[in-house]
């Protein structure tokens, strides 16, 4: 299964990668530097995307927008998620769970690469 | 509720504990409070606060400094392109405003964040507020680097 990570940071999006592979996580990545992208890219892979990884702060659709527009598409509602993000403000969590409930996590970065294996280790299992 | 010097500290422990988790190490950082302007370096990265709490942050530092610390994020001993030391610097500030916007939140003091901008220049530039703002000013150093952060804030 592909994973798609969405980040307008391309360091951000090599930091994740570079995270992933060391937890052996050899998964095919997809990569996208704002929401519309990441939703065109979810849309045309969506019987083989595993999971979501998304930022909030995100040019051209914001990362709550795009797991928004995931939840109102019948083929990419049950695409599990995990939001990656710097902000950890309460009502932006809540609003991320509210947006679409195949969200399954929170992180706030900076993430620490054993925080990112617990919790990709279980969505993936 | 707190007092203005408890949000001080507030803010100046929330700034070194990011900046100890981005670097995996636990840097020097020197902490001076003081007002006024500074001498940004070549690389300056900027990002507007806006709420309860309002003002900006700025991290700049010379290029060479700013391409080893953005190394030292990514774990990577080679060279990085200029535009991910670009890239970098900006996403360093933007995980500063969130774990700032996390804390101050917490304490009453919530507020949004701009993205990121970065500017570049060969000779450095001055850095100048408009208004009285507070000032918390940090400089962080590392084996290979050393950055200089300014938070700048109205509450």
């Amino acid at each position: 299964m592909k994973i798609v990570i969405a980040d307008d940071s391309s360091v951000t999006r090599k930091i994740i990668i570079k995270m992933l592979r060391a937890s052996g996580i050899n998964n095919e990545i997809l990569k996208a530097d704002n929401g519309k992208t990441a939703m065109e890219l979810v849309e045309a892979n969506c019987k083989d995307i595993g999971l979501v990884l998304s930022d909030c702060n995100m040019p051209l659709m914001s990362g709550i927008e795009f797991i928004g527009a995931m939840a109102k598409n019948p083929q990419t509602a049950n695409i599990p998620i995990l939001i990656i993000s710097s902000d950890g403000a309460v009502e932006n969590i809540k609003q991320a769970y509210i947006v679409n409930s195949n969200v399954m996590g929170y992180l706030i970065k900076p993430v620490t690469p054993s925080q990112l294996k617990e919790k990709i280790g279980a969505l993936l299992d | 509720m707190k007092t203005r010097e408890q949000i001080k500290q507030m803010l100046v422990d929330t700034l070194m504990e990011v900046v100890t988790t981005v670097f995996s190490t636990v840097p020097t950082i020197n902490e001076k409070m003081e007002k006024g302007e500074f001498d940004a370096g070549c690389i300056f990265a900027f990002i507007g606060l806006v709420g309860n709490l309002q003002g900006n942050i700025v991290v700049s530092g010379s290029e060479k400094s700013a391409s080893a610390a953005v190394s030292k994020m990514l774990n990577c001993k080679s060279d990085i392109s200029q535009q991910d030391v670009f890239d970098g610097m900006g996403e360093f500030t933007n995980v500063l405003a969130g774990g700032l916007k996390k804390k101050a939140s917490s304490a009453g003091y919530g507020f949004n964040f701009s993205l990121p901008t970065v500017i570049y220049g060969e000779s450095g530039f001055k850095v100048v507020n408009l208004g009285k703002m507070e000032v918390i000013k940090l400089n962080v150093y590392c084996a290979d680097f050393e950055l200089n952060l300014r938070l700048s804030f109205f509450i």
